[in-house]
């Protein structure tokens, strides 16, 4: 029973009284201590995967809380999980289906709803052939509703345009770990950072992005304070408390500076030669080269040279290059200050040349670690395949072995597949722009709030038909939306996500949908009969047996699931693929022995062997430098830089159902140093215009000395002011990823 | 001990205790000295400042901040501008602000509940001397430093607000 | 309806009796001895003007009580504060 509000008021009285001579009365008692039932689960928010316990009692969610037996986060939460439950019952929730009825969403029956949604799709593809159609997912779907997805797009209507906005995140962390190892995701795990005795972190805001694994370095320099950490970073952010040294380089000119360091290290005699003679080769990225070529290629790299090009001091490139040589176990760490670049893929690659250079590898302690944005990027759309040029299990639609094999799972013919990639997110909401793709379902993500440069995209958005499966309503995508259909949030359905450290962990249903709230999948299988193609979804009846036919197609893959069924995933925190049998505890670390799939006659006594490269070697890569795509001119002077708040997720749609998170950081706003302020005439919390070439903002000042005079910093998670009709649109030409995190700029007083 | 029971009853129900603006002088001394001009209230571009309604009795008329809705933001227009004295007019120093001090209650502050929460410590104006993090983690106020301001008050997170801003008329006995 | 809570400070030796004594008056809660010498206790009471008498009752009545320091007060309904 919960308790009065008098006998709270009681308790509180009695507990500031105990407060006041030093002792907790209620420390063994919780509030809801009677018949709150307590789900093990996972946050539903970034890509940590820290485990939660979700209390429900009557029926309602009351509280989350940590899981103290899960290893990643040992209990601890961030505020956005502490107050999770409440975004369940969040004003904004979704109730009922909506569609457009004279230019205005009203409600409809789900058969209303489902019918006008089906109508169109096989109008279009009868009309304008399957690629008239799309489809636009989430890292935070579940793997098992982004596979129906997969299914009934890729191998049923026969369209590639199947997307996720991972590839706004994630796709150059892809890109980097598949040119340089030859296999998606990390080689190492989360122990790897009780263990190192240096962090290298570059473009990673950890403290507010990640603050659980920032906890932990916190707790790792506590438990070994000759540990140290470098950061390379052109802000400088509350994870600056911990650090030791700062490389606060030009916004999007570090390139240089991981040459630099390279160049440092083999001078200085760092290098583990063994190991680059076992294990590395060497490229250009069009043709192999040789190491002195690779030499020859970093002469251009001095120290000087990039301190010039990042506008930091030499010698602090050396102090970081020695730093690195000298520390026997280093951990990297990235997030989207790397990926959402221009030069993303090769970014990333600069950071594991370090790794490979050094040998600090496949170790206890040493790993090239990219850290995830959201739950299930990893699990559901890399591993998954929901991206336009995959398919499930780390397969490609390019290679007919692969389209065959998860055709004949599918039950379709290998036909149904198409041979040649679809449209990647930007190509695909240009060609709706263009009007070359009709039809639009968007599930579980808000691209008219988070695509680059939206003034080009918000109107191709209205103009098509757009679907959106959406828990919350409005946002800035359902706004627009021609059928919104209520989803079952979070607590509401069970699914696996999988997150940053290759290891998937299951969440079960623990509440009734809120209102007429449906599942993902179950409104996708309902979709797949509606369009005909009932027969190889019917036998769909749980999230359980999508799962199962998902595992299948793990099976003998680099990230073979076979052994993590439900039944063992619903008694253990998760598990780390490779995990081919249910004996199996799951790995560690890859390529090394301990990998299930490490072919030790193939290594000949090799300590690391890159199984997805055919000669077993990681590449270690010679990448010219590269600037931003937009550098600060006469008329833009200022780089404006982009990122997130810890009280904050995303496009706030989550976050903005919660009052205290909204209470904590209310509005949007622009960081500027107080230099630039003084120049502008700009005051704290007055209003400055921030102008772009493709739009302009009003927006409250806070003066900072964050960001060095010349930059500004705009955090992006709300929609009454979106920093995204200021930023730039130009991507990766290997990951597609935009380039979110600097473009040029000129402020203004407002 | 009954006369000191009765009065720290009256301190925290009966006559409230207000938060002043910034550079006000000691509660009995500010009341006889401000003339209820509101000029304070009106420089204020934040609109910190409350003019306290009739039912404040005695205190009708006189300048408030009612720190959790709307914070004082330091921007030391006020004090220059009091035509009393009620308001020290050479405080021109943010950092010399002495209007009360913060108080964490940790029965209900979030990271003494293990929860990760840095919205005070981020928020503070005195940044990172005002209120420190012991671990990394917990915020502790320095008593020497912090102005009383109230932007932690405004922005707590916790279910209930675990920072208040004790008003310096409740310290008065406990710093200067 | 005021809820208040005070730490009642006692004789170590007649700490357990008092509790005991404590527990008879309908409108105090106890929440246990801490540290040797604290009771900790809530008082509900109509009016403020009540929980002081109480506490003074405390006092008179009970030799073992050395003082009575209240530290939290709040009321049941909304707008009791006023």
């Amino acid at each position: 029973m919960a308790l009065t509000r008098r006998e709270f008021l009681k308790n509180s009285a009695a507990s500031a009284a105990a407060a006041a001579i030093g002792v907790s009365l209620f420390a063994n008692q919780s509030v809801f201590a009677s018949e709150t039932v307590w789900h093990k689960s996972v946050c539903r928010y970034c890509g940590v995967g820290c485990g939660v316990m979700l209390g429900v009692e009557g029926g309602k969610p009351v509280a989350v809380k940590g899981d103290t037996k899960n290893t990643i986060n040992k209990g601890l939460l961030c505020v956005k999980g502490f107050y999770l439950h409440k975004v369940i019952t969040g004003k904004d929730r979704l109730l009922k289906p909506l569609i457009r009825k004279n230019d205005k969403l009203v409600e409809a029956s789900w058969d209303e709803a489902m019918e006008l949604v089906a109508a169109k799709f096989k109008e279009s593809i009868e009309a304008n052939g399957p690629d008239s159609v799309a489809f636009y997912g989430s890292g935070q779907a579940e793997t098992e509703e982004t596979y129906v997805a997969n299914k009934l797009f890729k191998g049923h209507i026969g369209t590639n345009n199947m997307e996720g906005n991972p590839r706004l995140c994630m796709a150059s962390a892809v890109g980097g770990y598949l040119t340089t190892f030859g296999a998606d995701e990390p080689v190492g795990s989360y122990d790897d950072l009780d263990h190192a005795e240096m962090f290298f972190l570059i473009g990673s805001n950890t403290a507010e992005s990640h603050p659980v694994l920032y906890d932990r370095l916190v707790a790792r320099k506590k438990a070994n304070p000759s540990t140290k950490i470098v950061a390379i970073d052109p802000r400088k952010t509350p994870t600056n408390k911990i650090i030791d040294l700062h490389l606060q380089v030009k916004p999007g000119y570090d390139l240089a500076v991981m040459h630099a360091i390279a160049k440092v290290l083999i001078e200085e005699g760092y290098t583990d030669e063994k190991f680059i003679s076992d294990s590395v080769n060497f490229s250009n990225g069009k043709e192999p080269i040789t190491y002195e070529e690779y030499k020859t290629f970093l002469k251009k790299f001095t120290p000087e040279y990039a301190s010039e090009q990042a506008g930091i001091p030499a010698e602090d490139i050396v102090k970081a290059a020695k730093l690195f040589g000298q520390t026997s176990r280093v951990v990297s760490m990235w997030t989207m200050g790397v990926n959402q670049r221009i030069a993303g893929v090769w970014l990333n690659n600069l950071i594991h040349n370090l790794h490979l250079l050094t040998g600090k590898l496949g170790k206890p302690g040493s790993d090239s670690l990219s850290l995830t944005g959201q739950p299930n990027a990893c699990g559901g759309v890399r591993e998954g395949g929901g991206l336009c040029h995959l398919l499930p299990a780390h397969r490609k639609v390019a290679k007919e072995a692969h389209r065959q094999q998860i055709a004949d799972i599918w039950n379709v013919p290998v036909t149904n597949i198409q041979p040649k990639p679809g449209k990647h997110t930007m190509a695909m909401f240009d060609a709706i722009s263009k009007g070359e793709i009709k039809n639009l379902y968007v599930m579980c993500t808000n691209p008219a709030h988070s695509l680059p440069n939206l003034n080009k995209y918000l109107q191709g958005m209205k103009d098509c038909f757009m679907v959106v499966a959406e828990s919350f309503h409005p946002t800035e995508t359902s706004k627009i939306a021609d059928v919104v259909l209520p989803a079952a949030f979070w607590g509401e359905k069970e699914g696996v996500y999988g997150c940053t450290e290759r290891r998937s962990q299951y969440m079960p249903k623990a509440l009734k949908p809120q209102g007429e709230a449906r599942w993902d999948a179950d409104i996708l299988i309902d979709l797949a009969k509606r369009l005909g193609h009932g027969k190889n979804f019917e036998h769909f009846k749980s999230a359980e047996d999508i799962w199962n036919e998902y595992l299948k197609c793990t099976k003998g893959k680099d990230m073979d699931l076979t052994g993590a069924p439900y039944s063992r995933l619903k008694e253990v925190r998760g598990l780390r693929w490779p995990v081919p049998s249910v004996d199996h505890p799951g790995t560690t670390h890859r390529f090394v022995e301990g990998d299930p799939l490490f072919p030790k006659d193939k290594a000949e006594g090799r300590r690391m062997y890159f199984y997805g490269k055919p000669d077993g070697k990681a590449v270690i890569f010679a990448r010219p430098d590269k600037g931003p795509a937009e550098p600060v001119d006469a008329e833009y002077p200022i780089a404006m830089m982009t990122g997130r708040v810890l009280e904050h997720f995303h496009t706030s749609t989550m976050t903005g159902q919660v009052p205290q998170l909204v209470r904590a950081v209310p509005k949007p706003y622009v960081e500027v140093h107080p230099d630039d302020a003084k120049k502008i005439g700009l005051t704290d919390r007055g209003m400055a215009k921030v102008i772009t070439r493709r739009g302009e903002l009003e927006l409250m000042v806070k003066l900072s000395d964050r960001p060095l005079p010349g930059n500004v910093f705009l955090p992006w998670h709300w929609p009454e002011k979106l920093s995204n009709l200021l930023t730039n649109d130009v991507f990766d030409p290997g990951s597609k990823e935009p380039e979110y995190k600097v473009c040029a700029c000129k402020v203004e007083k407002a | 001990m009954i006369q000191s029971l009765t009065s720290i009853f009256s301190k925290i129900t009966k006559s409230k205790t207000y938060l002043r603006p910034p550079g006000a002088v000691p509660e009995d001394e500010f009341i006889s000295r401000c003339i209820k001009c509101s000029k304070c209230a009106q420089v204020c571009s934040y609109n910190s400042i409350k003019i306290l309604h009739l039912n404040a009795g005695k205190d009708f008329g006189t300048p408030v901040i009612e720190a959790k809705d709307i914070p004082c933001y330091l921007c030391m227009e006020c004090p220059r501008i009091c035509p009393s004295g009620a308001l020290d007019n050479a405080l021109v120093d943010k950092e010399k602000v002495r209007m009360g001090l913060a108080v964490i209650d940790e029965s209900k502050c979030l990271p003494f509940l293990g929860v990760i929460c840095r919205s005070c410590y981020d928020e503070c104006p005195i940044h990172r001397v005002a209120i420190v993090l012991e671990d990394e983690l917990l915020p502790r106020i320095d008593a020497e430093t912090c102005t009383g301001c109230g932007i932690c008050e405004s922005v707590c997170p916790a279910e209930e607000i675990a920072i208040t801003i004790k008003p310096l008329s409740q310290l008065a006995d406990k710093r200067k | 309806m005021f809820i208040a809570s005070m730490i009642i400070k006692v004789n170590p030796e007649k700490a357990d009796d008092l509790l005991e004594s404590l527990k008879i008056f309908e409108n105090i809660t106890t929440y246990g001895l801490h540290k040797d010498d604290n009771i900790i206790v809530v008082v509900e009471a109509e009016s403020i003007e009540d929980v002081e008498k109480l506490s003074k009752r405390l006092l008179t009545e009970f030799n073992e009580i050395k003082g009575v320091f209240p530290t939290y007060v709040t009321s049941d309904d909304a707008d009791g504060m006023k």
